[in-house]
């Protein structure tokens, strides 16, 4: 006996198949942007899980601000989070284009350190901090969204904002674990 | 009454204990207390699944109704597409599996069984496919080169590298923090580490070898049999390489979420008269919350000398 609301109309194939296209479809569609544009496997419902060391927390994003007086190395800003995340998972050549033009339309600013006089001041200048110890990069800088008042004094001269995109390769026979970037945006910044 | 008349007869009343209901009717109820306990947790899609599911928990006519199930599975999938490229792949499965129960809701009443084991054994088919094929297709699967890799530098597979692997509970402390300080070099100093190396064990590259060739054979096996069409004798293969599967995997890799969506659409592709077979399902979730207790180091622990024997063959 047919239950209430129970439709005869719609061919008993679709009921039965629909959901395994929607899968397959979406599977076959990560499958092709795992194999050509570095998606990672693990992600994208394309069941790659447990299948590469490439999983999104074996990558890393890297970003820094290129200057007149040489590179610094700095961290996404806090708004711009989620879409480090997705580029870091998927770092097709627009996603990080896009990122990297994010925050070039940014206003980077040395952040404030009390206990450096020098906010440009090195790691080697600090005996008491060395990089590795400190989630911060320095000398330490931080965007400031567009739009967002900033004090001139402070502010960074930044030429051009490059993104990387990094995961973790493992030689099994050595034991030994290295680096490779695996995509690359140079945005210009615009003059002010 | 000898012990396997006695074991069965336990077994009867324990099947029909927990299967009072319909085929069904259970497959809805579990697949709604998996909404409550492992959904999506992001907070715009967790509240309204949690209100979801327990109406459909507590009213009937809600978990029959074909507009409720498209209604959570619009819920999961807009989850999924929001956070594309971070969403778990069973996150994905349960979205699927949620059109599914919609369109086994849609059917007319004496079809829908049919509509759901077939939808089950597909979706678990395609999925565990899929799986095969990426293994396959890696550059460092096949080579046991990622298994080596997780086992010496991702937490979860901790308990299986010291008790199986052998190495020490220190020295996989140590891979661990050299893993963090070398991917936070990446992020925060001028010039990164270049390289550093893992603490291992011999008996490390076995227990790869061995997970990875099993894995790939019981995944491909799941795909098989459950891509191959059949209700009875390969239904009760099906059953039993899946069960196989749920029960050895989760006790290395305690991936809850993913276990407890494979054990729901185990159940559903079951044929209904293998009463035992869908009440194995039920023991084997059960099983699952145990080696979330971490019992399954003692079982590893017990397997060590037998791990010892093979590494000295190798």
């Amino acid at each position: 006996v047919p239950e209430p609301g129970a439709r005869r109309s719609i061919d008993i194939r679709v009921l039965k198949y629909a959901a395994p296209a929607l899968l397959t479809t979406l599977a076959c569609i990560q499958l092709f942007l795992g194999l050509n544009f570095e998606l990672t496997p693990w992600k994208g419902g394309g069941f790659g899980m447990f299948s590469t060391i490439d999983s999104p927390s074996s990558r890393t994003v890297r970003v820094y601000l290129e200057t007149h007086d040489g590179e610094l190395p700095t961290m996404l800003p806090s708004w711009l989070t989620n879409r480090g995340r997705y580029a870091r998972s998927f770092p097709a050549d627009f996603r990080i284009r896009g990122l990297a033009a994010e925050m070039a339309a940014a206003t980077w600013i040395y952040r404030e350190d009390e206990s450096a006089d020098d906010p440009t001041a090195k790691p080697s200048d600090q005996p008491d901090i060395e990089a590795s110890d400190s989630d911060q990069p320095y000398p330490q800088v931080e965007a400031s969204r567009p739009g967002q008042e900033v004090d001139d004094q402070e502010v960074v001269a930044v030429d051009a904002i490059r993104v990387e995109v990094w995961r973790i390769l493992f030689d099994a026979e050595t034991n030994v674990v290295t680096g490779e970037r695996i995509a690359q945006a140079i945005e210009k910044v615009p003059a002010r | 009454m000898t012990l396997l008349a006695r074991a069965s007869s336990v077994g009867n009343r324990v099947a029909a204990l927990l299967l009072a209901g319909s085929t069904l009717e259970t497959v809805r109820m579990l697949t709604l207390l998996l909404l409550l306990l492992q959904g999506p947790t992001d907070w715009y899609v967790r509240t309204p699944l949690i209100l979801l599911s327990i109406t459909g928990i507590v009213i009937r006519a809600a978990r029959s109704s074909p507009a409720f199930w498209l209604t959570i599975a619009m819920f999961i999938l807009a989850h999924d597409i929001v956070s594309w490229a971070e969403a778990d792949n069973h996150k994905w499965l349960m979205g699927w599996w949620c059109v599914a129960l919609g369109m086994t809701a849609l059917a007319p009443g004496e079809f829908q069984l049919k509509v759901i084991q077939v939808n089950a054994r597909l979706l678990l088919g395609l999925c565990f496919a899929f799986a095969t094929v990426w293994k396959l297709f890696s550059g460092d699967y096949l080579d046991s080169t990622f298994f080596k890799f997780e086992l010496l530098a991702d937490f979860r597979f901790r308990d299986a590298a010291h008790y199986a692997g052998g190495v020490g509970i220190e020295d996989l402390k140590e891979n661990r923090k050299a893993r963090d300080a070398f991917q936070k070099s990446y992020r925060v100093d001028a010039e990164p580490s270049e390289s550093f190396t893992l603490v291992s064990h011999p008996r490390i590259d076995v227990l790869a070898i061995a997970m990875t060739w099993w894995t790939i054979l019981i995944e491909g096996l799941i795909a098989l049999v459950c891509l191959w069409p059949g209700d009875r004798l390969i239904a009760i293969i099906r059953t039993l390489v899946i069960l196989v599967f749920t029960a050895t995997t989760y006790i290395l890799a305690p991936v809850l979420g993913f276990g407890w969506m494979v054990i729901v659409l185990g159940f559903a592709q079951c044929p209904e008269q293998y009463k035992k077979l869908q009440a194995s399902f039920l023991i084997v979730l059960g099983l699952l919350y145990i080696y979330g207790l971490k019992l399954g180091p003692m079982y590893l622990k017990a397997a060590e000398v037998g791990i010892d024997e093979m590494a000295r063959f190798f």
